[in-house]
């Protein structure tokens, strides 16, 4: 059995005819995460009783004779801002390096259930605040395509692990792009399903209305099973909601997929945007229809969400107090700890945001942003009357070498250019593999209706082998 | 635009305490970042409502009922923090405290 070449549904049969156990499975993924990670640091806690005690339970079932869930034996990672129970759940942040999470999210509950195991914690920016992983006060987490490259972020340590098979699968949080970026990055699936399709809850808060949870696989089916696990109301996130999905598979031919010529002017490299067109056409000679559209707002978008985003950050993170957990230090304040815990972006969008938000800048700027977001969703809200799918590059390059954007905020904000507008009218999106460009993948990102999860897969499955 | 005492202000509303060096960075930074923002002048947004939120719904309620927590995780939150004395949080002095 080679770990890269299997999937769910391999899995779960290889597990049920007794082929491999799940614990042969779990051990396999330790021993090459101890072998290989050093290379990648995607992972900075690895859950291995955790994960044993699991494998344990599943075997058991199987001899005797037990139902097992949808994921069993499936090895998942998850990105360091979602609580699982007894384990430690850093964000990436010093300020909460030794903090242990005293319940698990909703999504590992789901996923437990369904006899998932979980084998870690991976790498992120710090409170998922960036766009290569290297805000992460612990490590730096390198792409597997090519080790002096980041991995993409903020979900960087998911989308590495699941590429380099460290995992078979992985969860991660997409704000403005933090699932799609990393996943065209590393060339794996990730989605980012509509806002309000999976609970938040136990997932460290960042942008409230913008945060989405998501799987990042290898194939465009085990993100299809694993969004499905996912799904659904939960009564602890008041914004969950519960969807009765159409689930049958779309009759690809008689839909329509729009290119937004705003995704493909200055800004994309010429080489993402032939691939990306490339692409196009082969969805063209099979037979879905193609049109160009334009949503005239898309150049507000990223300048509207680093507004909303740390605006909404600002309040979330004001519970980073040192009393109730987190960091002490000697002196102890409240602003002391912030001031020794928090890296710089998070400063960074701390001070915007509030800034954003204080008392003669509110409707400047707070409140402005909200308005243009409003403009924005309505973009979308009338071109998908006229076509059922959009689709533009998931990033605007390849991934970039580690420190080439650090030194300039701004430079990293635009890695979220085509991604940002989605977040802003909490839509669902994909990013799936198409094709490299000097050996680094590049990402090419379908956006649906609300809901319309299974769709949009259904259109990636067409091209994607 | 925004100068040195806005930033200092701005860190004491945040209740973050900043080296000297970082104001400057900071200063710097989020002034660019505002200076890219400014394109949103140009958009007419008359009449446009503001969306705090994507989804519609609003007051979602729940019965106030009372659950029992588990003791094991009253536990596991208190050790969670720093400093503790039996069932409680323990925090500085804040009234009354000579400066």
């Amino acid at each position: 059995m080679k770990l890269e070449e299997l999937t769910i549904k391999k899995i779960r049969k290889g597990i049920k005819k007794k082929i491999f156990s799940a614990q042969d499975l779990t051990e396999k993924y330790f021993k090459k995460i101890k072998k290989e990670d050093k290379k990648i640091s995607s992972y900075l806690l690895l859950t291995k009783d955790l994960a044993l005690k699991q494998a344990k339970k599943i075997d058991q079932k199987i001899n005797k004779g037990d139902k097992i869930g949808k994921l069993a034996g499936v090895s998942l990672a998850i990105k360091d801002n979602m609580l699982v129970e007894g384990e430690k759940c850093t964000a990436g942040s010093k300020i909460l390096e030794n903090y242990k999470a005293s319940y698990s999210a909703t999504c590992i509950k789901k996923l437990i259930k369904e006899d998932a195991i979980i084998l870690g914690k991976t790498n992120l920016d710090e409170f998922a605040m960036g766009s290569s992983t290297e805000n992460s006060a612990f490590q730096v987490t390198k792409n597997p395509h090519d080790k002096e490259r980041v991995p993409g972020g903020s979900s960087g340590g998911s989308a590495a692990a699941t590429a380099a098979s460290l995992c078979h699968a992985s969860l991660g949080s997409d704000t403005g792009g933090s699932i799609r970026q990393p996943a065209s990055f590393c060339g794996v699936v990730g989605l980012k399903p509509t806002y309000g399709a999976v609970s938040r809850y136990g997932l460290i808060a960042f942008g409230s209305s913008l945060d989405q949870i998501g799987p990042i696989t290898k194939t465009v089916e085990d993100a299809r099973i694993l969004f499905d696990v996912l799904a659904g109301k939960d009564p602890k996130d008041s914004t969950s909601m519960e969807v009765q999905f159409k689930k049958n598979k779309t009759n690809i031919k008689n839909t329509k997929i729009g290119v937004p010529k705003e995704y493909f002017q200055e800004g994309i490299d010429q080489e993402v945007k032939d691939k990306i067109i490339e692409k196009i056409k082969e969805f063209e000679k099979r037979g879905v229809q193609v049109k160009e559209v334009s949503l005239p707002h898309t150049k507000y978008a990223l300048p509207a969400y680093y507004i909303i985003s740390p605006s909404e950050a600002s309040s979330n993170l004001a519970r980073y107090d040192g009393v109730k957990y987190g960091l002490k230090t000697k002196k102890g304040t409240y602003k002391d700890v912030r001031g020794k815990g928090f890296g710089d972006e998070v400063k960074r969008r701390i001070m915007l945001g509030t800034y954003c938000l204080s008392s003669g800048y509110y409707d400047a700027y707070y409140k402005k942003a909200q308005k243009v977001r409003t403009l924005i969703k309505e973009d979308f809200t009338k071109i998908f009357k006229e076509v059922d799918f959009l689709v533009t590059p998931t990033s605007p390059t390849t991934a970039f070498k580690i420190g080439q954007r650090t030194e300039d905020p701004l430079s990293m904000y635009l890695a979220d250019l085509c991604t940002i507008p989605v977040n802003l009218a909490g839509l669902p999106a994909v990013s799936i593999p198409a094709g490299k460009i000097n050996s680094l993948p590049v990402g090419l990102q379908i956006i649906g209706k609300p809901f319309e999860e299974y769709k949009i897969l259904d259109l990636a499955n067409l091209i994607y082998e | 635009m925004v100068d040195k005492k806005q930033i200092k202000h701005i860190a004491e509303l945040a209740k973050l305490n900043l080296r000297a060096h970082k104001e400057d960075k900071l200063l710097e930074e989020v002034a660019s970042i505002l200076d890219y923002i400014k394109v949103l002048e140009e958009v007419d947004v008359k009449g446009i409502e503001a969306m705090g939120h994507i989804q519609e719904e609003e007051n979602i309620l729940k019965k106030d009922k009372i659950k029992e927590t588990k003791d094991e995780a009253k536990k596991n939150i208190l050790d969670s923090a720093p400093e503790k004395k039996s069932n409680y949080f323990k925090v500085d002095t804040i009234l009354n405290k000579e400066e």
